[in-house]
């Protein structure tokens, strides 16, 4: 073997053991999130809720698209927001879909978390009971054995089960508050406080109100991203601390008129962790 | 390798005065590496590719070199070598032996996971499986809600207070999925951990709770 020979197989030997070692390392095929949040970025939204997200004359309006809204200047991208029912918020980020995000009254909780990703909470709940001005229900024992409507696939739903009520699930909202006027077998209707807020907040007919003393559980709003994206997560996490300091009191209070803020609003120091996946 | 076998002159006897010296320490550093348990294993993994390479490419040159550089070796010299040989194989074990008793890390024991919720605190009193307590009882908490409305597992926080003889110390956060490390003093007999759950309110939380990984390391230093 000649000299020149040798050393180019010694070169060949560590140049190969340089491939090796850098072949061991962890991969992440996972984009890079300001990429990935780039250009038209869908967002999956509830199409029918007042104060959250509602579509009227050609414009979205809400809580939920002002926070789409301020992230897409902030992160420098342009929402197009998709309207989903209730229960499509899960499969659109689980199945092969355009939508990036779900800004949706989508609350955390550990099961849906098996399934896909969230940054939050960007807002803190309870669920409560609303029904027509003028109904004897005032309290929890109220709405034993009676109709409550609630929307297919939420948390509401599943927390009624516990209850002694007749469940009656709907699509939508707008249809559990169509059939309360039109006294189709339903009622009370049951979901977020905030979002029955929203409701009474922009109710032209003045006929719904929130009934107060009933409050169940706890619910944390989150941005839903696909699973296992804890780049995208971290990202987001950091924009969303800023919008609860910079821009969350203006908007709550400019979306939601008359509903309260208290104990509504989240410290934006102590969001959840971002889920690393095993 | 011919001159191993082939050539006259060069028995296997002949390298015994580098082979031996080398053979030694590399058990010793087998030896010290199996004690270390998963640190050994991460500093054997480090280190194997440097000395692979290393030694494939100085196996390439050695044999490259004139086998004049090959001259028979000294009887003093093999002396030297094996009673340098003898005291290093004396030497060495008893020093793996004091370093896997004093600085390696040891395996604790605590039991199955237990269920913890803001009203119920938990109290685990975990156990060496060998040697005394010293260093820092290093573990990662795994979380496993029991309801399915609530966001419990990511928020929650741990906050341990470990309690040692009876006294008790700082109280130490952990989360799930995050190594958490609490330094245990000299000579302790009891090793307490009582544990509470802080989690975002009126959600009913219930966590089944893991010590996963749990071990007290004692780092040299």
């Amino acid at each position: 073997m000649t000299t020149v020979g040798f050393r180019r197989w010694v070169s060949v030997l560590l140049g190969t053991s340089a491939l090796l070692i850098a072949g061991c390392g962890r991969s992440s095929d996972e984009a890079d999130p300001a990429e990935y949040l780039s250009g038209i970025v869908s967002i999956g939204v509830n199409t029918d809720l007042p104060g959250w997200s509602a579509y009227t004359n050609g414009i979205w309006d809400g809580f939920d698209i002002a926070l789409g809204n301020w992230l897409g200047r902030e992160i420098g991208f342009t929402p197009q927001y998709v309207s989903l029912k209730t229960d499509e918020r899960m499969t659109r980020l689980t199945e092969r879909s355009d939508i990036k995000l779900v800004i949706a009254n989508f609350s955390i909780t550990d099961e849906r978390r098996k399934s896909i990703d969230f940054v939050g909470p960007y807002l803190t709940d309870s669920q409560g009971v609303m029904t027509l001005v003028g109904s004897p229900i005032n309290a929890r024992k109220d709405i034993e054995n009676k109709t409550i409507c609630v929307t297919h696939g939420s948390t509401n739903q599943q927390r009624l089960f516990d209850m002694k009520i007749e469940p009656s699930p709907e699509n939508t909202l707008q249809r559990c508050v169509d059939r309360l006027r039109n006294h189709e077998g339903v009622d009370a209707i049951s979901s977020d406080r905030v979002i029955l807020d929203g409701f009474v907040a922009h109710d032209q007919k003045h006929d719904l109100r929130v009934v107060p003393n009933i409050r169940v559980g706890s619910e944390r709003y989150g941005i839903g991203i696909r699973n296992n994206s804890p780049k995208l997560c971290e990202f987001l996490r950091e924009k969303l601390a800023k919008f609860i300091d910079e821009e969350w009191d203006h908007i709550f209070r400019d979306k939601l008129p008359n509903a309260s803020p208290e104990d509504r609003k989240p410290n934006s120091l102590d969001l959840n962790p971002c889920e690393n996946p095993a | 390798m011919a001159r191993l076998s082939g050539s006259p002159g060069s028995t296997l006897a002949q390298h015994a005065y580098w082979m031996v010296p080398l053979a030694v320490p590399t058990i010793a550093l087998t030896i010290v590496l199996l004690a270390l348990g998963e640190w050994g294993a991460n500093l054997a993994q480090v280190i194997a590719l440097p000395f692979a390479i290393y030694g494939t490419a100085s196996a390439i040159f050695a044999r490259r070199e004139p086998a004049a550089h090959h001259a028979p070796v000294g009887q003093r010299k093999k002396v030297v070598v094996g009673a340098v040989t003898l005291l290093v194989g004396a030497v060495l074990p008893g020093l793996g032996w004091l370093w896997y008793d004093r600085y390696t890390d040891v395996n604790v024991h605590v039991g199955e996971a237990f269920q913890l919720s803001e009203q119920a605190p938990a109290t685990v009193e975990p156990r060496l499986s060998r040697s005394g307590w010293r260093g820092e009882l290093t573990f990662t908490p795994t979380l496993t809600a029991v309801g399915s409305l609530g966001d419990c597992v990511l928020p929650a926080r741990l906050m341990i207070t470990p309690v040692v003889d009876g006294q008790h110390l700082a109280v130490k956060e952990a989360r799930h999925g995050t190594e958490a490390a609490i330094a245990i003093p000299e000579g302790a007999d009891t090793v307490k951990l009582q544990i509470t759950l802080v989690v975002p309110p009126n959600q009913g939380c219930i966590l089944t709770v893991t010590l996963a990984r749990i071990v007290l390391h004692r780092m040299p230093w």
